[in-house]
């Protein structure tokens, strides 16, 4: 007995090594493996010969003291990111969980809604791009012109005043498609009993029915991109390389994009240490943050009655 | 009585308008989209004069000639592994894309797909931890380390082999929104057939060919669906990875950023945007249905 | 089935994969020789100058083959490529010369000796002709070489951004001043110059020429006043000389219908900036614009924009910022270049440099989406870069196709109180954007760099550098003349850029990109800012024209900008690049 068990749990991880040996090979090389490098260079000087020693803790500092003090960039970057997050969460999140509850109900022309919202998936960003700036070039000042007679119409991408905004609109703008898809199909595979059962006991109107049944039950769903939204906001860029390159205006600076332009325009091989330490803080920092947000949305989540 | 019936109905009418004005917006938005599309389309058809002075007209005059002239000269010279400068025209850049978007893709998926399965329903040692290295990956940002990737990929011989960029395209298939998708799914599927399968003398390879994978073969199709679709539009890794290999995407990069000395205008740059993107289309229209049924993302709990 | 159909395509994926589809092969390798990859910037001047030299080259050498890939390499990845030696070809021809860098790293070759080749069948050496500007090899060298010795990069082209105008169009409007009958100095100017005119009313035509250097009429065009230089029939004919006089044509230009005075590339905004480094230099002069770059002003004092006086060195470098040319400068822009009344609308979009150029060359059918633009911010290059709009164009209005119209340049006026580019208030300044650069990573195999180098020198042939100009407009620095028939084939634009570029007695040619790039502050360092000029109000702009549109005022971008660093930031930067072994 004890044998066949063996052999039993034998071929089981023989199974699970088979499935696991080759991502889990791919990661240590080409992440493990590549990255080591750039976790290593947090604790270096690379002078500018190129020449590297041992920096201790002196990186970190000098990002911490960047970040408080001489560096207005990565002061703005790093508010900048934060607002795009509270935005996704108070404006989109809500307006993807009405938009998909009303596909969800097969309101009017739902189905060519959930057609034509793929448009982003398919045409390339590029493209995407170029059709939304000639929009803003030509369509929006003529408009302007012959609505309200306005002659000065103001660069929305790089006037102070608006480009952040801008920026964030495309954000939004282009960025309902995959949640048009996910969200409906997370309710639909709610049983109806459930939502039969609920109108019998009074829940009779949208909001009860999104409050009591639908978002308990597409909660795992809903943490779910609140999470991996979360993780990724100092990685992301948004749409600022496409729209700038490298001369995006102050206002509109973000972490991915301070780091992109660092490492792939300004900054020497000197300067990546100092990069690649605000990198690991912003990892120790937002990794717990993470973790602890994921705790926060399980424990105080909706409880389905 | 009378009171809270009226009040009802009160409710009612507010609820109905706000699902009117919701319907309304998403109508909007709809068209915003599709105006995007069309315009593209329309541009494609308009002299280059025409283009400049009046993007947002309709058209003074419609031409062809952007999508001939965008089959004359869209092509691409590469410098092939023995040195030699070749000249690709559409039909084998189209040709190596889809030979490339095709089987990274699957390389891609079937990665996910494994690890996802093994982590849904086995336990082993450190599993719990790959999911918390997982989500690390995810959210850490690493600096500058596409110079240690290239070395080590030259080190090893695989740079500039689209072979060996196909088989180690996904080095962390246990990270991103597509593997929790997987996962959640095989999290999802009842263990019960498994067990009697096994008890039937099936093994746990026969239990995931034969009973999960075919179950998880819809969703594993939107997953390749969309990859695909990104996959399609990169042309960043033929820029730095395979610099020897043509793609449309590439190809439409070059194309774009030397349409002034092609002496092709924007016109016909989006001709060949459109021609680029008739595949994707094609791709999308056929998958729709499973994409808007299958595309569901579970909850993270480990 | 399914397990079939995809097992088909991966081996079908496989094979293609590995041996080469389609394809026609344009430029194959000879296998009997050695090749020499060398990548060249794909940039305005584009690459078929090139490909005709080494096929000619490839032709008579028996061992060594050079291949041409053209490419728009970054100047970061360039300098990453060479320094970590994991370049992928043997030489680059490059749009940006900042590989400072990777001279100090001992990543280059040095290379004195083709300096030293003579190529002409005289006994004039490269060497020779790099020396003939000497302004401009001082420069040079203390970019090219380890602190004077060697040299390890070679300059291959440099092009300069100013105000482009349709002369033509300006002659038509009556926009530039015609040379008056009824002045004697004039006539008598004329006259000595041998240029033969008729009285026509108050003006005068030109009729015959009986002098030897080259003039821009032709029989019975106005003769238009001398300009800058003095000269009749020259590039700056006609053009305002004072503020005054520049006001007065601006104006009249903008009287007419819609009309606009300028147009730029939104997108590119900092194109604008080489007009505020030229205006500045304008006016403070050639010292205080080296003290800008080098934060040395050898002793001299240099006027500050609030009355102070400044002898900058490295320590107080950052107070440089507060050059009273800047704040002129900045006064001009926001006089000019940020007044709706001047400024064709969509400079303040987003357009991109070409849709930029396709705006000015329909500008001339007066549609009321795109008024006409008197002049555009533009390159060298630009007439090339537009030859798809040149060619659209020219299928409705032939007259109007690549080539046949006289685009120049405007020079920028001068200002009260100018410095000038002799101290004394006279000439004008332009900016050179891109100066161009050859370098050789490291080589280990000596047969192949002889090879490298017998080619460069061979592509820097009088012969070979005329051709170079007469192909693309572009001009290469070093000392060489274009035949009658060469510049006969030139646009009328390309022949004016060559005639500024060699009038170094009336014109200064500033290289801020270069001094920037080559500047210990900025490639030695890291946090330094990261565009030529910093500009700052209450926050950091990439341009005064940015800033400008902001709404910022003209004294909060000088006073911002003069305070850029403050002495506990400067002394990290210049600690850094003391630590470098810069400013010691």
């Amino acid at each position: 007995m004890k044998k066949a068990l063996t052999t039993k749990k034998m071929s089981e991880r023989l199974f699970i090594g088979s499935f696991i040996f080759y991502p889990l090979l791919l990661f240590a090389v080409f992440y493990v493996g590549v990255n080591f490098n750039s976790i290593l260079m947090a604790f270096e000087f690379i002078d500018f010969e190129g020449n590297v020693t041992w920096a201790g803790f002196e990186n970190f500092k000098l990002f911490i003291e960047q970040l408080t003090g001489e560096n207005p960039y990565l002061k703005v970057s790093l508010i900048n990111s934060l607002k795009m997050y509270i935005i996704n969460l108070v404006i989109c999140m809500p307006l993807y969980i009405l938009f998909s509850y009303m596909l969800f109900k097969k309101c009017m022309f739902h189905k060519s809604i959930r057609f034509v919202v793929m448009i982003p998936q398919i045409i390339s960003g590029v493209l995407m791009a170029l059709v939304f700036t000639k929009f803003l070039d030509w369509a929006i000042p003529d408009i302007a012109l012959q609505l309200w007679g306005e002659e000065e119409f103001p660069n929305l991408l790089k006037h102070p005043d608006y480009s952040f905004g801008t920026v964030l609109f495309y954000m939004i703008w282009s960025s309902f498609s995959t949640s048009l898809i996910v969200y409906p199909n997370a309710m639909n595979s709610i049983d109806p009993e459930i939502i039969e059962a609920g109108q019998i006991d009074g829940i009779n109107n949208m909001f009860l029915e999104l409050r009591y049944i639908i978002l308990p039950l597409i909660y795992p769903t809903l943490s779910t991109f609140l999470i991996t939204g979360f993780a990724g906001i100092l990685s992301n860029p948004g749409p600022l390389t496409t729209f700038y390159l490298y001369d995006a205006p102050y206002e509109t600076y973000n972490m991915g994009y301070y780091y992109f332009l660092q490492v792939v325009h300004v900054s020497n091989q000197s300067g990546y240490p100092v990069l690649a330490a605000g990198g690991l803080i912003m990892t120790i920092l937002v990794a717990p943050l993470t973790h602890l947000f994921k705790w926060i949305l399980d424990k105080f989540g909706p409880e389905v009655d | 009585m009378n009171k809270t019936t009226e009040k009802r109905s009160l409710a009612g009418i507010a609820e109905q308008a706000f699902k009117i004005l919701l319907i309304v917006l998403m109508v909007i938005y709809c068209l915003s989209l599709l105006i995007c599309f069309v315009w593209v389309v329309i541009s494609s058809f308009r002299t280059y004069i025409d283009f400049t002075l009046h993007a947002f007209a309709l058209p003074e005059e419609w031409t062809f000639d952007n999508y001939k002239e965008a089959f004359r000269v869209f092509n691409i010279t590469l410098k092939a592994k023995n040195g030699s400068k070749v000249l690709y025209g559409i039909d084998s850049m189209f040709i190596y894309s889809v030979i490339y978007s095709v089987s990274r893709t699957f390389v891609s998926v079937a990665l996910y797909a494994c690890m996802a399965y093994a982590m849904a329903k086995y336990n082993f040692f450190g599993k719990n931890f790959l999911y918390s290295l997982g989500i690390f990956v995810m959210i850490t940002p690493i600096i500058g380390s596409q110079p240690s990737l290239m070395q080590l990929k030259k080190d090893m011989g695989i740079y500039n082999s689209m072979l060996a960029s196909i088989l180690t395209c996904n080095s962390t298939a246990f990270a991103g929104m597509h593997f929790l998708l997987l996962y959640g799914a095989f999290k999802s599927l009842p263990w019960a057939y498994a067990e009697s399968a096994l008890i039937d003398g099936g093994n746990h390879w026969t239990v995931f060919f034969k009973i999960m994978l075919p179950m998880m073969l819809p969703t594993c199709a939107v997953i390749y669906v969309l990859e695909f679709l990104a996959i399609w539009n990169d042309y960043s890794t033929f820029l730095i990875w395979l610099p020897s290999y043509p793609s449309l995407s590439l190809g439409l990069f070059i194309f774009q950023n030397d349409a002034s000395r092609n002496m092709v205008g924007m016109p016909t740059v989006l001709s060949a945007f459109i021609i680029v993107m008739i595949p994707t289309i094609i791709l999308y229209l056929a998958s729709q249905k499973l994409i808007m049924e299958r595309f569901n993302v579970g909850g993270l709990k480990g | 089935m399914k397990k079939k159909i995809i097992a088909t395509i991966l081996t079908v994926g496989t094979l293609l994969s590995a041996t080469a589809c389609g394809g026609t092969v344009v430029d194959g390798i000879d296998k009997n020789k050695t090749q020499i990859y060398i990548s060249i910037y794909n940039g305005g001047a584009g690459y078929s100058w090139i490909e005709k030299q080494k096929n000619v080259w490839n032709a008579g050498n028996e061992k060594y083959e050079v291949v041409l890939q053209p490419e728009k390499t970054s100047t970061k990845t360039v300098l990453n490529e060479v320094t970590t030696n994991s370049a992928s070809v043997d030489v680059y021809y490059l749009a940006e010369a900042g590989y400072r860098a990777a001279i100090s790293k001992d990543s280059l070759e040095d290379l004195s000796d083709i300096l030293t080749m003579k190529v002409d069948g005289t006994e004039k050496t490269i060497g020779d002709k790099l020396t003939a500007n000497q302004a401009y090899y001082n420069t040079w060298k203390e970019y090219a070489s380890k602190s004077g010795e060697g040299m390890y990069m070679l300059p291959y082209s440099d092009s300069f951004i100013g105000l482009v105008f349709d002369y033509d169009a300006f002659v038509e409007n009556n926009w530039l001043t015609k040379a008056s009958a009824a002045d004697a100095q004039v006539t008598a100017a004329l006259t000595a110059q041998g240029i033969v005119y008729e009285a026509s009313g108050n003006a005068l035509t030109f009729k015959s020429y009986t002098g030897s250097e080259r003039v821009n009429y032709t029989e019975g065009d106005y003769i238009m006043t001398a300009g800058k230089d003095g000269k009749y029939g020259t590039y700056d004919d006609g053009q305002p000389q004072t503020l005054e006089e520049w006001r007065t044509m601006i104006n009249k230009i903008v009287s007419v219908g819609s009309n606009k005075a300028l147009i730029w590339t939104g997108q590119y905004s900092g194109y604008t900036e080489d007009i505020v480094a030229a205006m500045m230099t304008q006016y403070s002069g050639l010292d205080a614009y080296n003290a800008y770059y080098s934060f040395d002003s050898k002793g001299e004092e240099i006027k500050m924009y609030d009355g102070s006086e400044k002898v900058i060195t490295p320590d107080n470098g950052y107070a440089v910022y507060g050059l009273e040319g800047y704040q002129k400068a900045v006064e001009f822009m926001d006089t000019y270049f940020n007044n709706s009344r001047y400024v064709h609308a969509k400079s303040k979009s987003n357009i991109s440099h070409s849709e930029a150029q396709n705006l000015y060359l329909l500008g001339y059918r007066n549609e009321s989406s795109n008024p006409f633009s008197a002049m555009i911010v533009e390159g060298g290059w630009w007439e090339n870069e537009a030859r798809a709009m040149f060619n659209a164009i020219a299928e409705r209005d032939a007259d109007r196709g690549y080539g046949k119209r006289d685009y120049r340049y405007m020079l920028l006026p001068a200002l009260d109180g100018q410095a000038g580019i002799d101290g004394e208030g006279n000439g004008s300044v332009l900016a050179v954007r891109n100066s161009g650069a050859i370098i050789v990573p490291k080589c280990s195999d000596s047969g192949k760099l002889a090879a490298i180098k017998d080619f460069l020198a061979y592509t820097l042939s009088d012969e070979n550098l005329r051709a170079f100009t007469r192909e693309t407009g572009v001009i290469n620095s070093y000392d060489y003349e274009l035949t009658e028939a060469d510049r006969e084939e030139m646009t009328p634009f390309a022949n004016t850029v060559w005639d500024i570029y060699h009038d170094t007695e009336n014109i200064a040619m500033i290289r801020p990109t270069l001094d920037f790039a080559c500047s210990p502050i900025k490639f030695a360092t890291s946090g330094c800012h990261n565009y030529y000029l910093p500009v700052k109000a209450t926050v950091p702009y990439s341009c005064v024209i940015d800033a400008l549109e902001a709404g910022a005022s003209i004294s909060e971008i000088v006073e911002g900008t003069a305070g850029y660093y403050n002495t506990d930031k400067w002394n990290d930067l210049l600690g850094q690049a003391k630590a470098a072994g810069f400013y010691s």
